[in-house]
């Protein structure tokens, strides 16, 4: 959905998207989760529940991934980051990737108030990793 | 208005979790517009057993130092 003004009042120029319209409005929310020393298969989650009367729309995912030793660190650093609705048990985004990827979503994800939206990383590596993952939306 | 509450009433604009070896996690949330930002580590967030373990306001005075149910 766009909002905005059309360029009516002179200064207020240009269409928004939601998201970052929601910048504006200062309700966006960005969830990181920082994953050390995770081994092969090791896992790490980040829950939010989301305020009764509110709704959480998630549009975007990235992450990086690194050795933990720098002997390691010219290996390959694969990773797998999700995106789920804990409360429902879904699994919105899967997203792998060999040191990091992203992804912009083309409709958001919705997580309904009184739910648990949850950032789950995994290590795909054959060593131990750190995994940065990072989610972007708002909640209005 | 303490971190934990914070969290619950989804008010920040920011959000980052990061998991300690003793299964604590160390939270963090800020705001635009606010110039504190409140850092805590809870163990056994959202659950039957959640407590905060150590909780500060970097930016502000520390208001609040182990022990006690949020």
């Amino acid at each position: 959905m766009a909002r905005g003004y059309p360029d009516f009042e002179g200064d207020k120029k240009g269409l928004s998207q939601e998201p970052g319209w929601a910048a504006f409005e200062a309700t966006d929310r960005n969830f990181s989760l920082i994953s050390a020393n995770l081994a092969w298969e090791d896992d790490d989650t980040s829950d939010y529940v989301v305020p009764a009367g509110s709704t959480l729309y998630i549009t975007s995912l990235t992450f990086a991934a690194y050795a933990s030793l720098a002997a390691d660190a010219n290996n390959n650093q694969h990773a797998e980051v999700c995106l789920q609705n804990h409360t429902t048990f879904a699994t919105h985004v899967s997203l792998g990737g060999n040191g990091g990827n992203s992804i912009n979503l083309s409709k958001p994800i919705v997580i309904p108030g009184g739910q648990t939206f949850r950032l789950y990383v995994e290590s795909k590596a054959n060593h131990t990793i750190r995994i940065w993952a990072t989610a972007h939306g708002y909640e209005v | 208005m303490r971190g934990i509450e914070k969290l619950k009433l989804g008010d920040f604009n920011d959000m980052s979790q990061a998991r300690q070896e003793d299964g604590s996690v160390i939270i963090t949330l800020s705001k635009r517009g606010e110039g504190e930002v409140y850092r805590f580590r809870v163990i056994d967030l959202y659950g039957e057993h959640e407590e905060i373990l150590e909780e500060e306001v970097l930016g502000g005075k520390k208001i609040y130092k182990r022990g006690g149910k949020a």
